[in-house]
């Protein structure tokens, strides 16, 4: 049965100025599970993923043509609210990017600018989080300290935390990972995998051993085309094209 | 460019057919032996049974380590596990030709069939040939000819009903002839059942080239 899709794209080109970064992606991810995209570097797939938010606005010189939807709305048409997207597609950093408050600051933040002031909603809304980023644990005794004064795997799950305060649909994750040591991506995994039922979580990485352990589906991506796309099963075990089996193999990139 | 996978996968592959040459070897012997009523050669047969046992516990070893090491992933991770699954394939041929080659030592030369010897001969070749193809068709890792291989099993089938009915007939008319109608069944048993882990093999030449698992010429009697 054909999984109900919640991010559709069609055609998309992404230039830099004169350089074509992404060269026409159509691609699809069913709701929930965890969607790999990897790739050399500079292949595109950090570029494409920020579009799904549209954090390349924020770029000058940036021209995107096609269509990407977020549950049948066009996310690009002029009726978009940016926040209200960034709300629906949240979206976590390489680095750790706490604010430099509390650890309960940061956690609120979202619903703060969205002007909720129920103080209950926002302990109950703060415990909730922290502990589906599987960080309670650690910081529920210090939630008004310096969220600045966490270790770097506890910045980022509460980075994590900040992200789900607002109830998102979609949570893009551009190697989330990568600044954290094996014991604390071992426990972003193990939060990921605890979150793929009801959130939809896209994730950039260049650990293929991640990719391989957690996703759900994995998109191969190589000089801002889309190679091949499939079950993180069979794109590891029995790739269909060669560019992805001489990838996952290290014969380069 | 060179990965150090590759010589790892390479040293398998070597081995891996060097086993193989070793098993042809075995098979090769006993059957010779079954031919000749050669008790020496059986006997040899038997003893050799450990060095390609051998070959196996490496090899199961080997492909350990580079799975926990190397995570091989797509095409390099289908070819460690058909080396994993072929090699213990190969070990039970080994054990098949020991198996003749013990049913040799049984064999008393004065109730021999000479109709049963020819098809029990004729069921050799067609192993051996087998076997030495699909040494071939590994290297290459050829799929066709893999399948093509397979496809030769159904010859063994036929001459196995052959024999048997062969062998009942005289063990119906000539009661003293019931312990070696029994050994030559084994050795054509035991025949039959070296075609199907060749069958196997040729199996896993399919899955390293295409990613398929498949059933080859399932004929199973």
């Amino acid at each position: 049965m054909e999984k109900e899709k919640i991010i559709t794209s069609q055609n998309v080109h992404l230039y830099y100025g004169e350089k074509e970064a992404l060269k026409g992606i159509d691609l699809d991810f069913p709701k929930n599970g965890i969607h790999a995209l990897i790739g050399p570097s500079g292949c595109g797939k950090s570029t494409y993923l920020r579009c799904l938010n549209r954090m390349n606005d924020l770029i000058d010189n940036v021209k995107i043509t096609g269509a990407i939807k977020l549950d049948d709305e066009d996310i690009y048409s002029p009726k978009m609210d940016t926040v209200e997207l960034r709300k629906r597609v949240g979206m976590v950093f390489q680095q750790p990017n706490p604010f430099p408050f509390s650890i309960y600051e940061n956690v609120v933040y979202g619903l703060r600018i969205a002007g909720v002031k129920d103080k209950n909603l926002l302990d109950e809304r703060v415990e909730t989080s922290l502990k589906q980023a599987a960080v309670w644990d650690d910081v529920k005794d210090d939630l008004h300290k310096s969220a600045l004064a966490l270790s770097g795997g506890q910045q980022q799950r509460v980075c994590i935390a900040r992200v789900l305060a607002v109830k998102p649909e979609v949570i893009l994750l551009d190697e989330p990972t990568s600044a954290l040591d094996p014991v604390s991506s071992n426990k972003v995994e193990e939060m990921l995998l605890t979150l793929k039922n009801e959130y939809t979580c896209i994730i950039v990485t260049h650990n293929m051993q991640q990719a391989s352990r957690i996703s759900d589906t994995t998109s191969f991506f190589l000089n801002g085309n889309l190679i091949e796309t499939g079950p993180t099963k069979q794109i590891f075990v029995n790739p269909t094209k060669k560019e992805t089996d001489d990838y996952l193999s290290g014969r380069f990139g | 460019m060179q990965r150090h996978i590759d010589t790892q996968i390479q040293a398998l592959r070597q081995e891996f057919i060097t086993m193989g040459l070793e098993v042809k070897a075995s098979l090769e012997k006993a059957i010779q032996a079954v031919k000749e009523d050669d008790q020496v050669a059986a006997k040899e047969v038997i003893e050799h049974d450990e060095i390609i046992n051998g070959h196996e516990i490496h090899l199961e070893k080997k492909t350990a380590q580079i799975i926990a090491l190397q995570s091989p992933v797509a095409g390099d991770l289908r070819e460690t596990i058909s080396i994993l699954k072929a090699s213990s394939d190969l070990e039970r041929l080994a054990d098949h030709a020991v198996s003749i080659a013990k049913s040799v030592l049984l064999l008393k030369e004065e109730y021999r069939d000479e109709q049963i010897d020819a098809m029990i001969g004729q069921m050799g070749n067609n192993v051996l040939e087998m076997l030495s193809s699909i040494l071939k068709a590994y290297t290459e890792v050829d799929d066709k000819l893999a399948v093509q291989i397979a496809a030769k099993d159904t010859g063994n089938d036929e001459l196995y009903l052959k024999i048997r009915e062969r062998t009942l007939s005289l063990i119906k008319s000539k009661p003293k002839f019931i312990s070696e109608g029994i050994d030559y069944l084994q050795i054509a048993n035991h025949l039959e059942r070296s075609g199907d882990y060749i069958t196997n093999i040729a199996e896993w030449i399919v899955y390293t080239k295409k990613g398929k698992i498949t059933e080859l010429g399932r004929n199973d009697l």
